[in-house]
């Protein structure tokens, strides 16, 4: 799935000093944006637009992904390589 | 001492459509996905950062806000008193004139009424004496 960039700015000196505390309690600004992204999404997006995205995403990587051979299959399938 | 303004970007990275999706409720609430995450930002400021270290961080703002609230007035009184001042001093003066004239007016008015009641008084003593 094709990713989008969010860009937020504020004063580097309060940035910095963001960085500095949340370091110090582990905790990464980028993952705490991209979390509060996340609960954003939760909260505006109603569930069933989140359901039909998600099955969206997941048919669309299953199309892309090649497919593998099937178990049952004699050792001469298992060997060649797949031609889609 | 130099005051640092000097902005800095954080960058989030997203599922391009559900971005797009929340893009779009969000703006039927009339609101951001940048306008929220700038809140969230302060938020983390305010939670993570000290206020004793917030105070010092944002001392240049302070400064900043005084510098402009005291050249404000001085650019105020430079250019734009002297000509209220001439304009004022030029009605003052007339009015001052008018009020002079009126008061001088009055003042012989007030003389011209003494003179006469005490006139009148003269003659009605004179009337009483000579009665």
């Amino acid at each position: 799935m094709k990713k989008d960039t969010i860009s937020v700015s504020l004063e580097a000196e309060k940035l910095r000093a963001i960085k500095k505390y949340m370091e110090k309690k582990e905790i990464d600004v980028q993952d705490e944006l991209a979390e509060q992204l996340q609960k954003l999404y939760e909260k505006y997006v109603p569930a069933n637009v989140r359901e039909y995205i998600d099955e969206k995403n997941e048919e669309e990587s299953r199309a892309k992904t090649p497919r593998k051979p099937a178990k049952n299959t004699g050792a001469a399938t298992s060997t060649s390589t797949p031609q889609e | 001492m130099s005051v640092s303004t000097e902005k800095a970007t954080l960058q989030v990275t997203f599922p391009k459509e559900k971005l797009d999706a929340l893009r779009f409720y969000m703006s039927e609430k009339e609101l951001t996905v940048e306008g929220e995450l700038q809140k969230h930002i302060s938020s983390i400021y305010e939670k993570y950062v000290p206020s004793a270290t917030r105070r010092y961080l944002e001392r240049n703002d302070n400064e900043q806000e005084n510098q402009t609230e005291i050249t404000a007035p001085i650019s105020e009184s430079s250019s734009v008193t002297p000509r209220t001042t001439s304009n004022r001093g030029r009605r003052r003066t007339e009015r001052v004139q008018s009020e002079q004239a009126e008061v001088s007016t009055e003042t012989t008015n007030a003389e011209e009424i003494e003179e006469s009641t005490e006139q009148t008084e003269g003659e009605s003593q004179r009337m009483v004496m000579s009665m």
